[in-house]
């Protein structure tokens, strides 16, 4: 018998497939009835917690299709019947610019469904370290996403930053070119808690006054928008973005590797978006009856611990059978939400999100049970392991949440700078190569972002610059272009790669800023210290060698422009 | 290829555990079909006018949700050759119940959501009535009328008929409907359809059981000639196709059926009590699915499974809630608060992974267009043109502003080094096959891959900006970047506004990360680029929305995946150049030869082939995938479930199959001494949980020390073996630690040392910079070199002073 056995033959999807019919396994629940698949589409805020979700009921024989193509999108297929449920920040029947979104004619509830804080993720460098410690108060931000303040030394950017020397480099800020749920949390909570700035800028671009929360950012010239929470943290991600901040749900700034800033609290304490934080910040969350929110609570929490700009995410869910949507779906959609928002908010917080305290989780079981077919009993509060619960009714998690330190308070003092108080510097003594240095002594959740958000080499700031990195944006692509003399001019006239190498870097890296962050120790690199060494010895005897004539040609022919730059620089005093 | 591949490998293991398994031991895998044929295969030919159509299905029975491969002969070629099918072509789908003799009915088949735009107007349908077309065989017009126009209903296994345009049980995104497939000239063609089970299509129920009843199910094939049911020619012109659905009697009549046999589908795991947390890295995905139906039978508890990148993933570690992770690389024993205990969990390989399909532009010679539409089942990749794919160094990965590559090739395709190591593409044309999808954050994946492009020398040269020897550059964006490293970047950003347009188009919009490499792998699969370029200028306000995918016959896909993603999504991995020169495939012989020359990692226990290495048949992109935690941290009952994971995964979970509880094809099975160890460390889970060793004063570490391999966990001053600080152990961001990499000066400039700033520069300002660094991680070391560090410093500034003064004086 020759059996080519299929190369494919992994299952496609997976899944559980027990030999013989009588093998029935011990674990057999009650109501033994197989699930049908269920698809959804939507918000990308809530994207990773949901996309964990179903691959893990893949095991409870649940197949739940999710695309994540942004609230807005989720809503309209949900109202066009295309999806059996969509996730979204915002509920219906808001007017945005002027256009009000119409509820499904399809009855429908809202279901809470994960806790997070949106995030403003960044993407700052000092000289060649990252900067890991920003702190932002409300105001601020929002005039960064208006256009208001557009260089990274701002004096309001300082006066948040005491620690930090600031570059002279533009605020590039990154939006959502999709119609989105987190842009739609952001611009609630700027028309909530800095409408003059806001309401100023909507009128700038054309939009009219008041102009409320938005799922569409008004873009102007200097802004950067991209598609997907993947997007606005992919990019603000790259390299060449230093300068760039955009406001995403905190997984994706974890996943990424990059830092989060500090957002200042109405008890003006800086603090960040862990699961602890938000938690906090939830507390002053109201519910409306249809349990879409009213955040204004939060965004005033008076609480030190408190992330203000936390909320949640929704699932809007059928509570009619119609269209494609029966009640074997219903009975399958209300097992897969038991499922997370009890079990599976164990997750959240490994991934940046935070897990929905008991009176939400309560609601929701109350909307779980409004879907047909829904299998009601087994919607059970005393077996619901969500990990904010606790036997005295409080939050678990808010009720341990860590004070943040004094460092993190509005004032002189920063944490992780040189203005820290003294709590922040001692960080870096790790041996060499783990990250460990950066979160200083910061007990806030801040190691968890920070700590791995940088790793970069020990530096001591560039000394050796020969001149300034000025970075500019290209007012047609919203691209930070990079103007260093050194390195377009070594490529054109020599084309030779170790010298252009050798320029380029030092120029990148050697520009007139300071190290005011805490850097990690020497990072694990492929290559140790003694190989730049190494190969910069090697440039040096060539530089000693050409050098000398070069030079005095060059200064015969004429003053070379380096000096009109690198005047400016602080490091000329080296050559 | 074939299973063989993942197989042959298995004999000693067998052995070892005793299981048996069914298959016999492939000998010589099958020389061109992807899918090669089992014992179940199946041909069946047409009647009628399809009399000399022979459908061939390469597996019928002991079916799970999976591909089979659906290859035809004999028919009469598709008309047009290329572009939209008009007449000649195949519809397939799934069908439940009937007879033994007589096939399903048309009732009971899913299909008709239009998945395909490809055909005739309801040829995708299950809309009977079709601009006045009339089937004279067709008696079910009036029974079937909904408002004004008729659909075939649609009978669930459970009894439900539904009708009209969309029902509730199979809709576009769920339905495995093949809607239209090309017969080439030689009146062959093939098709990988995913068969369902009653998991999958609850409509059909196949392999489920109910009242101790399965239902029959079926493969049924509608060959589609070049009559419409009233007996008109169609085709005659270039939009003349025939339009009805294949559901119609006269065209239903033409059906070939194959009858299907599943296996039952298994019971669940129950949803109660609390999941086991696991966490960490996606390559793992597929094993660790197939894992979890097992580890709950017998009363064993659920586990989770977060995926997380590697580097936050390690992080945990420290933290006083650990759970599991999977990672590639371990911590450094100081970094975490007791020691860490590893155990190899899975082998297996990255992939460059393609869904490439025949393409050509319209001066293609006949012979090569004729191919259009054909999968592409080998190709080979060498170190530089992965290179090139991650550089955005062809034109159209650098869309919509390619300025800065203006002179290089437009794709993969249309690169001669490409062209010259893959013929068969030397006549193709695609729109684009020159973005590789990856994904964002930190991975050991990530890594590995850069490791191998960086240990080939070529690769490396052309990273630092040599050219291939026709002339292609890398995107200079990419030359300044440091390298190895851990991430993918994608540095060439740019936006533009089309005339016509409002909104700007920007590269993220065109070429967005994955989310993890299963996402990827999913979306090649499906053609699906992730892109949002589509232009909806209706749409309020308007707006770039998603890409639909690529249809059935067009698709360029390409991305970074594994061996099991490859071998679920029936993707097509690259053969991959390794250090030895060698093209070799994917197969558990290649992975498990790299893996024979492991290296030490740099932490106690835990080996990782290099790539860099010449080892002969292996295959590159190899690596080991580590449970870690960490004990000191664990409850008893944690520990003990956690061991019960590792002794599954290395038992029972090492033995290929499709069963649950099985290893998904693509992982090469663990040897017995790594079963050995991972069960040592299984073991020591459980007597050290909860146990904090006593503190021990930690040496301050002086410099980077020489790697010393024999350290224990606990010890310090150890520094593994890649160099540097801390080398392969968790290595943060990597966006600048490398840049030693990219050479030379600017490490001078990095490491100098505080005292060299201060004198430098403003004092206050280099006062707050003592301040504020944490340690350097050689303190001592670098003051060490101050002075040689200056010198370097002025030499350099002076020379590129010099170079300054010299161009500007050319430029005036």
């Amino acid at each position: 018998m020759i059996t080519h056995i299929r190369r494919y033959a992994a299952a496609v999807a997976a899944l559980a497939v027990l030999a013989p019919v009588g093998a029935v396994m011990s674990t057999v629940p009650a109501n033994a009835q197989s699930y049908v698949p269920v698809s959804g589409a939507g918000s990308t805020w809530s994207q990773n917690a949901v996309d964990q979700w179903r691959r893990n009921v893949n095991q409870y024989g649940m197949r739940i299709d999710y695309q994540g193509t942004g609230s807005s999108d989720g809503r309209n297929q949900f109202k066009n019947g295309t999806v059996d449920f969509a996730v979204s920040e915002i509920p219906y029947g808001l007017k945005d610019n002027n256009t009000v979104d119409l509820p499904p004619q399809r009855k429908f509830a809202y279901m809470p469904i994960v806790a997070g804080g949106t995030a403003f993720m960044y993407n700052l460098k000092i000289g060649p370290n990252r900067v890991t410690q920003l702190r932002l108060s409300g105001q601020t931000i929002a005039k960064m996403f208006t256009g208001v303040i557009t260089k990274w030394d701002d004096p309001a950017i300082k006066s948040d930053n005491p620690g930090l020397t600031l570059p002279a480099i533009r605020v590039v800020p990154v939006v959502r070119s999709d119609g989105s749920g987190t842009t739609a949390q952001f611009t609630a909570w700027l028309a909530a808690t800095q409408s003059g700035v806001w309401n100023d800028y909507c009128r700038k671009v054309g939009r009219s006054t008041p102009c409320g929360q938005t799922s569409n950012f008004p873009t102007v010239t200097g802004m950067v928008a991209q598609s997907g929470s993947l997007g606005v943290s992919g990019y603000t991600a790259q390299e060449q973005s230093v300068g760039a901040i955009t406001y995403v749900e905190y997984s994706y700034a974890k996943n990424a590797g990059f830092p989060v800033a500090k957002l200042l609290n109405a008890a003006n304490f800086y603090v960040e978006p862990t699961a602890e934080a938000v938690a906090v910040g939830l507390l002053g969350a109201k519910i409306n009856t249809d349990l879409s929110q009213n955040l204004s609570g939060v965004y005033a929490s008076k609480d030190k611990r408190a992330y203000p700009l936390s909320s949640y995410s929704y699932m809007v869910i059928p509570t009619e059978v119609s269209g494609a949507f029966n009640d074997d779906k219903g009975r399958t959609l209300g097992d897969f939400a038991y499922y997370f928002l009890c079990q599976g908010q164990q997750q959240a917080d490994a991934l940046g999100y935070s897990p929905l305290p008991l009176n939400l989780v309560k609601a929701g079981f109350d909307q779980i049970r409004r879907i047909p077919g829904v299998n009601a009993q087994s919607i059970n509060i005393s077996s619901c392991n969500n990990p904010t619960f606790s036997s005295d009714g409080t939050n678990t998690l808010a009720k341990s949440a860590p004070q943040p330190p004094a460092c993190d308070a509005k004032g002189p003092t920063q944490c992780g700078t040189q203005a820290s108080g003294g709590g922040g510097s001692s960080g870096g003594n790790a041996t060499g190569g783990t990250s460990g240095g950066t979160s200083g002594g910061s007990t806030t959740g801040g190691g968890t972002s920070g700590g791995s958000a940088s790793g970069g080499s020990a530096s001591g700031g560039g000394s050796t610059g020969g001149g300034v990195a000025e970075t500019i944006v290209d007012p047609e692509t919203g691209e930070i272009v990079t103007v260093d003399g050194g390195e377009v001019i070594i490529d054109e006239a020599t084309g030779e790669i170790i010298a252009a190498d050798g320029g380029e870097i030092v120029v990148e890296n050697g520009g007139g800023y300071v190290a005011g962050v805490p850097v990690a120790t020497q990072a694990s690199a492929g290559w140790g210290p003694y190989t730049g060494l190494l190969m910069a010895a090697l440039a040096v005897l060539l530089a000693l060698m050409f050098a000398p004539p070069i030079i005095a040609r060059s200064l015969a022919s004429r003053r070379p422009a380096v000096g009109s730059t690198g005047g400016e620089s602080s490091s000329g005093g080296v050559a | 290829m074939s299973r063989g591949l993942w197989t042959s490998v298995l004999g000693s293991i067998l052995i070892v555990t005793g299981v048996g398994l069914s298959a016999p031991v492939v000998t010589a895998p099958p020389a061109q079909a992807v899918l090669g044929s089992t014992d179940s295969e199946v041909t069946k030919t047409g009647s009628g006018e399809f009399s000399s159509l022979k459908v061939t299905i390469n597996q019928t029975r002991n079916l799970v949700n999976q591909i089979v491969r659906i290859s035809w002969s004999g028919g009469k070629p598709t008309n047009p050759e290329f572009g939209n099918l008009n007449t000649n072509y195949v519809q397939i789908m799934q069908c439940w119940g009937g007879t033994a003799e007589e096939g399903p009915p048309r009732e009971q088949c899913q299909y008709g959501t239009q998945k395909s735009a490809t055909g005739g107007q309801n040829t995708a349908s299950r809309q009977m009535t079709t601009a006045g077309v009339i089937d004279p065989l067709e008696d079910k017009y009036e029974e079937y009328l909904e408002g004004t126009l008729s659909f075939v209903p649609f009978v669930s296994w459970d009894g439900k008929t539904v009708s009209g345009r969309r029902n509730e049980f199979f809709n576009i995104n769920t339905s495995n409907e093949s809607n239209h497939n090309r017969i080439r000239f030689d009146g062959s063609g093939e098709e990988y359809f995913e068969v369902q089970t009653g998991v999958e299509a609850p409509g059909l129920g196949c392999g489920q059981v109910r009242n101790d009843e399965s239902p029959l199910c079926w493969i049924v094939v509608i060959p589609r000639g070049d009559k419409e049911v009233d007996g008109t020619v169609k085709g005659q012109t270039f939009t003349d196709p025939v339009g009805t659905s294949p559901l119609l009697a006269s065209n239903w009549i033409n059906r070939i059926v194959f009858p299907l046999e599943f296996q039952p589908v298994g019971q669940a795991c129950a949803i109660s009590g609390t999941e086991t947390p696991l966490l960490g890295s996606d390559r793992v995905i597929e094993a660790v699915a197939r894992w979890q139906p097992a580890l709950c039978e017998d009363g064993g508890g659920n586990f989770s499974f977060t995926v997380l990148p590697d580097g936050q993933a390690r992080s945990l570690l420290s933290g006083d809630k650990p759970g599991m992770i999977f990672t590639g690389y371990g911590v450094e024993p100081e970094s975490v608060p007791s020691p860490v205990v590893y155990a190899p969990v899975a082998l297996s390989g990255l992939t460059i992974a393609f869904n490439v399909e025949s393409q050509t532009s319209t001066v293609a010679p006949v012979d090569v267009r004729r191919r259009d539409g054909q999968r592409i089942e080998s190709i080979r990749l060498n170190q530089r043109l992965v290179a090139k794919l991650l550089t955005q160094s062809y034109r159209y990965d650098a869309q919509p502003k390619p300025d800065r590559v203006a002179n290089n090739p437009w794709d993969l395709a249309s690169d001669p080094e490409f062209v010259k190591l893959n013929p068969q593409f030397a006549e193709l044309r695609f729109p684009a096959l020159g973005h590789m999808i990856t994904t964002i954050g930190q991975t050991d994946s990530a890594r590995l891959v850069w490791d191998w492009i960086w240990s080939d020398k070529e690769a490396q040269a052309w990273m630092r900006g040599k050219a291939d020897p026709w002339g292609m550059v890398i995107n200079p964006l990419y030359k300044r970047a440091s390298y190895p490293r851990s991430d993918y970047p994608r540095t060439d950003n740019a936006c533009v506004t089309f005339p016509d347009r409002i909104v700007e188009l920007c590269t993220f919009d065109l070429f967005p990360y994955a989310g993890d490499i299963a996402a990827a792998a999913r979306a090649a699969s499906r053609g699906d680029t992730l892109s949002s370029g589509n232009y909806d200028p209706v749409a309020i306000p308007p707006g770039y929305k998603r890409t639909p995918p690529q249809p059935p016959g067009k698709r360029a896909m390409v991305v970074i995946a594994d061996t099991p993603l490859s071998e679920r999504f029936a993707l097509v991995p690259a053969a991959l150049r390794n250090a030895a020169g060698e093209y070799i495939l994917p197969s558990a012989d290649s992975l498990r030869v790299a893996a024979g020359k492991a290296k030490q990692s740099g932490v106690d226990g835990m080996v990782q082939p290099d790539p860099g290495m010449v080892i002969k048949g292996a295959y590159p992109l190899t690596s080991f995938t580590y449970a870690a935690t960490r004990p000191g941290a664990l409850n008893d009952k944690q520990a003990e479930e956690y061991a019960r994971f590792i002794d599954f995964a290395v038992g029972a979970g090492q033995v290929i199959g499709d069963e649950i509880g099985k290893l998904p094809l693509g992982y090469a099975p663990l040897t017995e001494n790594e079963r050995k160890q991972a069960r040592s460390a299984a073991a020591s889970i459980v007597e050290t949980a909860g146990v904090i060793p006593d503190p021990t004063p930690e040496p301050e570490p002086t410099e980077p020390t020489t790697p010393d391999f024999g350290s224990g966990a606990g010890s310090s001053g150890s520094a593994p073996a890649f160099g540097g600080g801390g080398g392969y152990v968790d290595s943060g961001t990597g966006v600048e630690d490398g840049e030693a990499g990219e050479v030379d000066a600017a490490d001078g400039g990095d490491e100098a040392s505080p005292e060299e700033v201060q004198g430098a520069i403003d004092p206050v300002v280099a006062q707050a910079a003592i301040e504020t660094l944490p340690t350097p991680a050689a303190p001592v070391g670098s003051i060490r070199y101050v002075a040689v560090m200056l010198l370097i410093a002025g030499g350099l500034a002076l020379f590129i002073a010099a170079l300054l003064g010299r161009a500007m004086g050319r430029r005036t």
